[in-house]
């Protein structure tokens, strides 16, 4: 009986001692106070109408009234979140929702990175039972958001095409981060192009730069654009070839096509200039207003290293991308590129998050008024 | 006998256990008990809602934690919970699951933190990853949903807004 719950079948039978059944509520729901909070909405709060009640919801909105939603009491009306069925229901439910997705991910990232710690450069590898069980997570959570079918048309082609591989071959041998060519990867390839939007000198050259080890400078060359290239290899079976450009505000009012397919866009501030922060908004509508097709947004905070007390706090940032109802719940990494510090989790993060999007959300079908 | 107080605990099932003072005090409730009088050299403590297998394994917890106290489990659990427990507690929860529920009430009745922390974070890392349909088999529960009151829901969540 040593079976730690992760087989499909031999677990089966494990679960169905009776005695669960006789655990006091209370007990009950100290156990599940350890789950992650999308797990306690999306599973827990499934279960039976008064799971949802006793467990799920004073669970999560305990969390939510104490660190996001505490000074929203005087907002419209329209927009508090009250019961469960608001976090489905109404678009502040749904940031909320989402934003517990998202950490979620970054959660699943960073325990890739614990396990693996990357004992040769920029390389790490996960065996094909950690993939089995992190892509299965994801699939479960990620397969019962919707994306509209008119944000999605891209990525539903690249879809079709990694689903077919993902039969392919099962024996999943390793992930790997990893700046070398290989060619046997390169059909399977998923390219995705991110691009870094922010003010001047909050630090985007060199957050670029962090991502393929090009030494931190204080002063680095200013460049009008540039671009580099990253591979994740998710065992044998895809591969995201990441684009990362760099360029000003103004980007899409040039050539919007360039970032076609655009798969993340990462609006950067720097923690210890409030003014920074203050034009993430703008960053987000410039990008907004040209919005085509649907991209990831993540906030990055850069200088994390240089934090003092009137820099801008980790709470301040998360009640913005949830309050405000433009930012639909994205989610804020703290990086330091002079100390590598997030680099690498907001590299994976992003890979996970994009690539989960991309093979399991659900896209339901166009409505009859399409042709 | 050396010079260290012992308690003598009663099982349910009426098994004696002695156990050093300084072990069982890990446990709330011997500890508010043997506060109250402590004139006897050995007190008898009966504790008369666990039986002996599962107070078998509390001393067992106790009698390691006392001397070495368990790290605190984040909540929520990063991974599994093999991945943040050091390697005794991993051994220490290989155990059948009817002996981990008694020992969850075990570990409630006596008011033992760690240990109560230890094993329920042990069944969430069992329910992580699990359907809803999954859980409801484990805890035997009946779905009262309809299938429209699901329906509605899942079309609601989006992941991103149409414009």
């Amino acid at each position: 009986m040593e079976d730690d719950g992760t087989g499909s079948e031999s677990t089966k039978a494990n679960f169905l001692s009776p005695l669960y059944r006789e655990l006091p509520l209370e007990i009950i729901k100290e156990c599940f106070s350890f789950l992650d909070m999308i797990e306690i909405v999306l599973s827990i709060g499934f279960v039976c109408s008064e799971w949802r009640n006793t467990f799920a919801w004073p669970l999560i909105s305990h969390h939510m009234k104490e660190c996001w939603l505490y000074d929203c009491i005087h907002d419209d009306a329209n927009e508090q979140v009250n019961s469960f069925d608001d976090l489905f229901g109404k678009r502040l439910g749904r940031n909320c929702l989402r934003y517990m997705m998202r950490n979620f991910v970054f959660n699943l990232a960073q325990q890739v990175m614990r396990k693996h710690d990357a004992s040769e450069k920029g390389i790490f590898k996960l065996d094909s039972r950690d993939y089995l069980e992190y892509s299965q997570l994801l699939k479960l959570y990620f397969s019962k958001f919707n994306i509209p079918f008119t944000l999605i048309s891209q990525a539903k082609y690249q879809r079709s095409e990694i689903l077919g591989l993902e039969c392919n071959d099962p024996t999943v041998q390793s992930i790997r981060i990893s700046k070398k060519k290989n060619p046997k990867y390169e059909k399977n390839l998923f390219t995705h192009k991110a691009l870094i939007l922010g003010k001047q000198k909050t630090g985007k050259t060199n957050f670029l730069n962090s991502f393929s080890e090009v030494p931190f400078s204080d002063n680095p060359p200013y460049e009008e654009h540039s671009f580099k290239t990253k591979f994740l290899n998710f065992g044998e079976m895809f591969r995201v070839k990441s684009q990362i450009w760099e360029w000003n505000d103004k980007i899409f009012y040039y050539c919007p096509q360039l970032f076609d397919p655009l798969s993340a866009i990462f609006i950067t501030f720097d923690i210890t200039n409030r003014s920074s922060f203050d034009s993430i908004i703008q960053g987000l509508l410039a990008y907004r207003d040209n919005r085509k097709k649907y991209a990831e947004v993540v906030v990055i905070g850069l200088k994390s290293d240089l934090r003092d007390s009137n820099s801008v706090t980790r709470q301040e940032v998360e009640r913005v991308l949830i309050q405000q109802l433009l930012f639909e719940g994205s989610y804020y990494i703290e990086v330091s590129s002079k100390y590598r510090t997030n680099i690498d989790s907001a590299m994976w993060f992003t890979s996970l998050l994009v690539s989960s999007i991309h093979l399991f959300t659900n896209i339901p079908p166009p409505t009859s008024s399409a042709p | 006998m050396s010079e260290t107080k012992q308690v003598e605990l009663t099982s349910k099932d009426k098994v004696s256990f002695k156990v050093d003072r300084d072990v069982i005090l890990m446990s709330g409730l011997v500890k508010d008990m043997l506060e109250e009088g402590d004139e006897d050299e050995t007190p008898i403590i009966p504790i008369p809602n666990v039986d002996s297998k599962p107070l078998q394994k509390v001393i067992e917890y106790c009698q390691y934690h006392h001397k070495e106290p368990a790290q605190e489990i984040e909540k929520p659990l990063k991974g599994k919970i093999e991945d943040v427990i050091c390697d005794w507690d991993k051994k220490f929860l290989e155990i059948d699951q009817s002996l981990l529920i008694e020992l969850i009430m075990a570990a409630n009745y006596l008011n033992i933190k760690d240990l109560l922390d230890l094993t329920c974070a042990k069944v969430a890392s069992m329910i992580k990853g699990k359907s809803p349909e999954q859980i409801r088999e484990m805890f035997g529960i009946e779905n009262d949903f309809t299938p429209e009151e699901e329906a509605k829901i899942r079309e609601e969540n989006k992941w991103c807004e149409e414009a």
